[in-house]
């Protein structure tokens, strides 16, 4: 008749403690590794987000002139070559006609704050970059009901500085989880009509 | 105890031989997140090229510089772009974007290419 022994009682406890190491080990794991990707998909979006806008407002501003921009706090308003469905056209001998205003500013949408984008037709198309009336600044276009598109959400900063090359800054920031994420982008256009 | 020695000594090899490969992932990482920027970038810039259609699509360059703050921990890298527009006769032209970093002293790129075709 065979007898089994069992486990004593320190080899259960080290048994326990050498389990519970393993165990809070994988769990501290399992939260890293569930914050990292937590990270990666907020930084990823802010950062793709962020690079859409650069690369829209990197390319109208190099289509622009200086003459015809106006930076203010927040916002720019200039003229473009483009008409509203985005082709450039030039006149009989050759000259690029000017079409539209373009008007980036931050407005909040649904609690977050954009960056968005308006345009708005020239009454005449002209062969050189339109010099901006007055009235028509960053004001004029968030109050008037031209549709607009959405470029960027979660953009806390737009600045505009320079003349040629302009310098463009554009600061995007979320706070997940008491998490701050921050993306800041910044790069220098020369106008070139 | 000679059983608990045995295994010891093989945890400590196993432990020693993977402590290398964690500056590796680490470094992955940090590819991996430029290379995403990196591609994003490119595609942007393919499709604003596209946009301009096929009689307007020309070649431009620039670069840009990315700041990302995650967990106080700032990191900025410089990306340069640069737009080719080719013709490929008879009816096609190629966009080709590459975008270029650099990562630790070694000069990484990404490219996007696309053809269009004359309407």
């Amino acid at each position: 008749m065979s007898r089994r022994r069992g486990l004593t009682l320190p080899e259960m406890l080290v048994a326990c403690a050498l389990a519970s190491l393993v165990l809070t080990g994988l769990a501290t794991l399992f939260v890293q590794s569930v914050r990292y990707h937590r990270a990666l998909e907020v930084s990823l979006e802010l950062q793709q987000s962020n690079l859409a806008a650069m690369a829209l407002l990197s390319r109208d501003l190099s289509e622009g002139n200086p003459a015809s921009l106006r930076t203010e706090p927040g916002g720019l308003v200039m003229g473009s070559p483009r008409d509203l469905v985005g082709n450039l056209q030039a006149d009989s001998q050759g000259r690029l006609m000017w079409r539209k205003y373009i008007c980036y500013y931050l407005a909040p949408i649904n609690g977050v704050n954009c960056l968005l984008r308006k345009e708005q037709a020239l009454p005449v198309p002209l062969d050189t970059a339109p010099i901006l009336p007055d009235t028509l600044d960053v004001l004029f276009f968030r109050t008037s009901a031209t549709p607009y598109s959405v470029l960027a959400r979660n953009l806390e900063q737009l600045e505009i500085s320079g003349s040629n090359p302009v310098s463009i800054r554009l600061v995007s920031s979320r706070t997940v989880a008491n998490e701050l994420f921050r993306i800041e982008s910044r790069s220098d256009v020369v106008a070139k009509n | 105890m000679l059983e608990m020695m045995v295994a010891t000594v093989l945890a400590g090899v196993i432990l020693v031989s993977l402590a290398p490969l964690l500056p590796q992932l680490s470094r992955g990482a940090v590819t991996g997140r430029h290379r995403m920027a990196a591609v994003h970038l490119a595609q942007q810039q393919l499709e604003l090229t596209l946009s301009q259609g096929y009689a307007g699509m020309s070649s431009t360059s620039g670069s840009i510089v990315l700041d990302s703050t995650i967990r106080d921990v700032v990191q900025s890298t410089r990306y340069d772009y640069e737009v080719v527009v080719a013709d490929r006769p008879p009816d096609l032209r190629s966009v080709l974007v590459t975008v270029r970093w650099t990562e630790a002293e070694r000069a990484l790129s990404e490219q996007v290419e696309a053809l269009v075709v004359s309407p």
